[in-house]
């Protein structure tokens, strides 16, 4: 199969919204973490085709986020609507937070982790230590809100173009 | 001074960042990994990294797309490390190191290296006919303490943040893939 840009952004809204089902109404922690950073691949993938068609093989959100050029376009995307420095620094300050989150939470070999792997991993990173209520829970939360607003945005970016 | 150099220069001062890794190609991404990034949230982490950026100029700062902010723990679960391609023994006496890596691992790899007693090392600079982004520097010890290429590598692979891509009797994995997860 072949995928091009639309395909991969179709597939983000698709993994986001599995990600959200995965984890409330299945209580699958760690196949929703995977699919929340997989909705989050998938987007910057889409953005990244725009730039070079060529295919990327590795699962490298940190060089996919840079061939994808989405922070350019999201500070370019706030300057056209006459917003100033200070105005886009919030916003693209949150923006990369949310990525920090994923850089930090998500990886590609998620998908073979179970429940009980994912947590002593997750115990080794120091990350759920005086979480109150089920950890993974948390930390599935933590991600999908993560993805959740890069999401979003890049629906916003994805439709802008056509706008102007 | 390039921009690289002064965001290492202003993450350090700030931060007290014990490893930063950044990429140059079309914007500056990459890492910076200090302890005092512990139990706190990732916009915390980018305000503060922002903060320490502000003596940039607003150009310069455009100029970075993103510098996520880890944890020491959080580093060796997702990093790369810095990988030495070669400590190569020159007729003179000193060593060349050769590594995969910008300015900014150079910087690194060449302050491991400082950090021995009666070690100088020299600027890093960039290898132009290699493939891909190959820095190297010279180091040398003294005459009376001097730096013998097994002295070197025994230092760089105590580095948590370095891989020895191949010695003499042992072949490193290839990928420099973190085996945390």
């Amino acid at each position: 199969m072949q995928f091009r840009d639309t395909d991969y952004y179709w597939a983000s809204l698709d993994r986001m919204r599995q990600a959200q089902t995965l984890s409330k109404e299945r209580n699958a922690y760690a196949l929703s973490m995977y699919c929340s950073g997989l909705a989050v691949e998938c987007l910057l993938r889409a953005f990244r085709w725009k730039e070079d068609q060529s295919f990327e093989g590795r699962h490298d959100l940190k060089s996919l986020l840079r061939a994808s050029k989405i922070l350019r376009v999201n500070d370019e995307h706030m300057r056209r609507r006459g917003k100033n420095e200070e105005e886009i620094l919030r916003p693209s300050r949150e923006f990369r937070a949310a990525m920090n989150e994923i850089v930090i939470l998500w990886h590609n070999n998620l998908r073979f982790a179970s429940e009980a792997r994912l947590k002593a991993h997750l115990t080794g990173l120091n990350m759920i230590q005086g979480i109150k209520g089920d950890p993974l829970k948390k930390k599935a939360s933590d991600l999908i809100d993560a993805a959740k607003l890069i999401v979003n945005k890049g629906m916003v970016l994805w439709e802008s173009p056509k706008k102007s | 001074m390039g921009i690289p150099e002064k965001i290492v220069g202003a993450l350090k001062k700030t931060l007290d960042a014990e490893y930063i890794r950044l990429d140059d190609d079309d914007g500056i991404s990459g890492f910076v990994v200090s302890g005092q990034f512990e139990n706190m949230s990732t916009l915390d982490r980018q305000q503060l990294i922002d903060e320490a950026l502000n003596p940039l100029s607003q150009e310069e700062q455009r100029q970075i797309l993103m510098i996520a902010g880890l944890t020491p723990r959080e580093y060796e679960s997702v990093g790369v490390r810095i990988r030495i391609h070669e400590v190569r023994e020159m007729d003179n006496g000193s060593l060349e190191v050769l590594l995969d890596g910008g300015y900014s691992d150079a910087i690194y790899v060449r302050g491991a290296l400082n950090n021995q007693k009666g070690v100088h090392t020299t600027e890093p600079e960039q290898c132009p006919s290699a493939i891909g982004i190959l820095m190297k520097f010279h180091a040398n010890g003294t005459v009376a303490d001097p730096l013998t290429r097994e002295r070197a590598i025994r230092v760089l692979k105590d580095d948590q943040y370095i891989q020895i891509m191949q010695t003499p009797n042992q072949a490193m994995h290839p990928s420099g893939e973190s085996a945390g997860f």
